[in-house]
């Protein structure tokens, strides 16, 4: 896995380890900065954010990449339907109740 | 025959009035308001976070914020709760990365879930919350709040009070990031 890319937004965090030249990272992108076009393809960008079908992403894209992202999506959804574990109800409101009107 | 029609009430409307009778003495409302709302957060603060544990605190502490400064709302209350959520969210996210930043990144935890929660992952869904703990908290807010909580960029932007420009870029370059770390893997 290709770790050696500094993926922090800005300094935070220091290099921790040496990196190439088409990997080192820039010193912050600010919002309204053009995004480089790496790794992710616009195509691909376009489909996640549903933008356009899956057979016009599949003339630009390999598969891999396509079914990598289709397994996270998978994940993700099922991750939407998580629940609130109900001792969270039932503690705030009991701590409510200790303490009296806010 | 005509039938009854609906009274159509609007959310932030019942949101401020069940908030001014909890304000007048009738606490036990607030348990309506934790229903409402709670699951989209545990959410957030789940893909926040990576760990169930962490964001049952997060919440917890949060809500009990909330009823504390109850007072202070103004505005639309679910847009006030998920800022309360998502700063906890994100100091949480600031105080673990600066108790590891002496460590070499191998050494630090990849994700933040224990052991035991580990187990009941998926492979896949353990790899992404570790590719997610090398996100800047700005661009895991963002890549969650598009793909795990499913929102609109414009909900986004109302919620964090930034343009749907802005936060596209976040999204963009969280994906980057992610597919970079991923893709050998997994493509």
């Amino acid at each position: 896995m290709n770790t050696n890319r500094d993926l922090n937004e800005g300094s935070e965090r220091p290099a921790t380890r040496p990196t190439t030249p088409e990997t080192t990272p820039r010193a912050s992108l600010a919002d309204g900065d053009a995004l480089e076009p790496r790794l992710t393809s616009p195509a691909l960008h376009a489909w996640l954010d549903g933008e356009i079908s899956d057979a016009s992403l599949a003339i630009t894209e390999r598969p891999q990449v396509i079914a990598m992202w289709k397994a996270l999506g998978s994940d993700a959804d099922k991750l939407r339907n998580t629940a609130t574990p109900s001792s969270v109800e039932a503690i705030v409101m009991q701590k409510i109740r200790d303490k009296g009107r806010p | 025959m005509t039938t009854a029609q609906p009274v159509m009430t609007d959310p932030a409307e019942a949101d401020q009035e069940l908030i001014n009778r909890i304000l007048a003495g009738e606490s036990e409302l607030f348990s309506i308001l934790i229903r409402r709302y709670s699951d989209p957060l545990y959410r957030h603060a789940l893909g926040m976070t990576g760990s169930p544990d962490v964001a049952e605190d997060i919440l917890q502490s949060s809500f009990i914020k909330a009823f504390n400064h109850l007072a202070e709302v103004r505005g639309r209350f679910d847009a006030w709760l998920f800022r309360i959520v998502a700063n906890g969210c994100k100091d949480w996210l600031k105080n673990i990365r600066r108790t590891h930043l002496s460590y070499d990144e191998d050494d630090q935890p990849s994700s933040y879930a224990t052991p035991e929660e580990d187990l009941d992952r998926t492979e896949l869904r353990t790899d992404l919350d570790r590719a997610l703990a090398h996100l800047a908290p700005s661009l895991r807010e963002a890549f969650v709040m598009k793909h795990v909580e499913g929102r609109s960029y414009e909900e986004m932007a109302e919620l964090l009070h930034t343009t749907v420009g802005a936060l596209k870029m976040r999204v963009h370059r969280a994906r980057e990031a992610l597919q970079a770390l991923l893709e050998e893997k997994y493509a």
